[in-house]
């Protein structure tokens, strides 16, 4: 690595030189040199200068603490002292990660119940809507108004029982032939899509917008390909992790 | 350091090596600085070295079963902190600067060009340029993100950080020949990076081979 062949002394044997690393030895052959080499002192002279530059830069103030939250002890504690690697840290990742599991799975489910009520919906207004059209009223007058929820997410508990309860009693399913034959007037009645009729079973209906109104099968395609969509995301969205 | 001030550091560590986060906190607020600038001038952005700085104390809390004493703790604290940012800058940096690449330029004879007169600061002796500007510490923290890691490191601890080349060694794991290398090396590079940017340079720290 040495040039004293050449003549000069190597950067390394300079860059030694400033840190005072250098052997007795080389350091009489490097001071020999220095004395008569105008070329090497300037170069030392260069590299003590980036030097002092670097040692110029100041040291900067830490933006915050970074001590470790006392939590990390209940962590530590759990297996037996002396254990080589406790892993404080990975506890810490594992302990998210496994909530983040949970989260993801409830997602999932919430997902995947969504997914089943919405097909179940959207099959349901196929089954009551495309055999006999203007069967509106017979979806009115059916079970129907006995669930008909207030509230969104009472629509998605209560939805459970009711397609399949309606799938088996409603005329899709059961007796297309008797719905034609009770529907001999094809009259277009929407306001009876509102007004529900109450039944003294049921709870008091309130009046709701006709999206969540469970009772046309219309809403049935809605608010099932909307439960479709929302559980599709749902299935992305736990996906991408 | 006094000697009562390494027992309790002694002390701190077998604390924490049986779980005492209390006493690894008070380890964390005795090094936080030194190893948050260490990370800082290898990485060169603030928050990421905040977040480096954060890893690496997990880390060396995880890991404080595996030190063992009659080592220096700063050194092995300090090798936690700076594979945490070699580690780091690995990741996001996927053209990595080999050692090797211009060992050509780094070895070649002090030519007339690079070396010759140099306008030492401490011969004007203007005191108000001893303080770094903003500017030139930015150019000096560039120049040593343009150094290979292992150079990187070598010169951060020893110019910047003030540790010796036994210490350098400890913490790199390497001998004091390589530690010697790699330091002069970096110092070079850093030299010419310098040099090649020396408009920038404000008077008292210009290297003054453009003079010839």
């Amino acid at each position: 690595m040495t040039k004293q062949s050449e003549g000069h002394l190597t950067t390394e044997q300079l860059s030694a030189l400033l840190d005072k690393q250098l052997s007795a030895q080389e350091q009489a052959i490097v001071d020999a040199h220095l004395q008569t080499c105008q070329q090497c002192r300037l170069a030392l002279a260069e590299l003590r200068q980036t030097v002092v530059m670097l040692r110029a830069l100041p040291q900067v103030e830490v933006p915050r603490s970074f001590t470790l939250p006392a939590r990390l002890a209940i962590v530590q504690e759990s297996p037996a002292p002396g254990h080589a690697g406790n892993p404080a840290g990975i506890a810490i990742t594992a302990r998210r990660r496994a909530r983040r599991n949970s989260l993801q799975l409830v997602f999932r489910a919430v997902s995947t119940l969504a997914a089943v009520l919405g097909l179940i919906l959207i099959l349901s207004f196929f089954a009551t809507a495309l055999p006999n059209r203007g069967a509106t009223n017979m979806a009115s007058s059916g079970s129907a108004p006995a669930v008909a929820p207030g509230t969104s997410t009472h629509n998605a508990s209560t939805a459970t029982q009711h397609p399949t309860t309606g799938a088996g009693t409603q005329p899709g399913v059961g007796s297309p032939s008797v719905t034609g034959v009770q529907t001999p007037t094809p009259t277009p009645t929407p306001p009876q899509v509102v007004k529900s009729p109450p039944r003294s079973t049921g709870p008091p209906v309130q009046p709701s917008p006709a999206v969540f109104d469970l009772s046309t099968p219309s809403s049935h395609l809605v608010i099932g390909s909307v439960l479709l969509v929302l559980s599709i995301l749902g299935f992305a969205l736990t996906r991408r992790r | 350091m006094a000697e009562s001030g390494q027992e309790s550091e002694l002390q701190l560590i077998i604390r924490s090596q049986n779980g005492d986060v209390s006493a690894f906190n008070e380890l964390v607020l005795l090094y936080q600085q030194m190893v948050y600038n260490v990370i800082l001038r290898m990485l060169g952005n603030a928050d990421v070295a905040a977040d480096v700085t954060q890893d690496t104390f997990i880390a060396a809390f995880r890991g404080v079963q595996t030190f063992r004493g009659g080592t220096s703790f700063r050194a092995w604290l300090l090798r936690i902190a700076s594979n945490q940012a070699c580690d780091y800058w690995r990741r996001t940096h996927r053209h990595p600067i080999e050692s090797l690449d211009i060992m050509a330029d780094e070895d070649e004879p002090h030519g007339a060009g690079i070396l010759s007169s140099l306008a030492a600061s401490d011969q004007e002796g203007n005191p108000e340029e001893a303080l770094l500007s903003q500017e030139l510490q930015e150019l000096i923290q560039q120049a040593l993100e343009e150094l290979p890691l292992d150079q990187r490191v070598a010169v951060v601890l020893c110019d910047i950080q003030g540790l010796s080349y036994e210490e350098i060694a400890a913490t790199t794991q390497t001998t004091l020949g390589t530690v010697r290398s790699r330091i002069s090396r970096g110092r070079t590079r850093l030299r010419k990076y310098l040099y090649d940017h020396r408009e920038l340079l404000p008077r008292s720290y210009r290297l003054h081979t453009d003079r010839e």
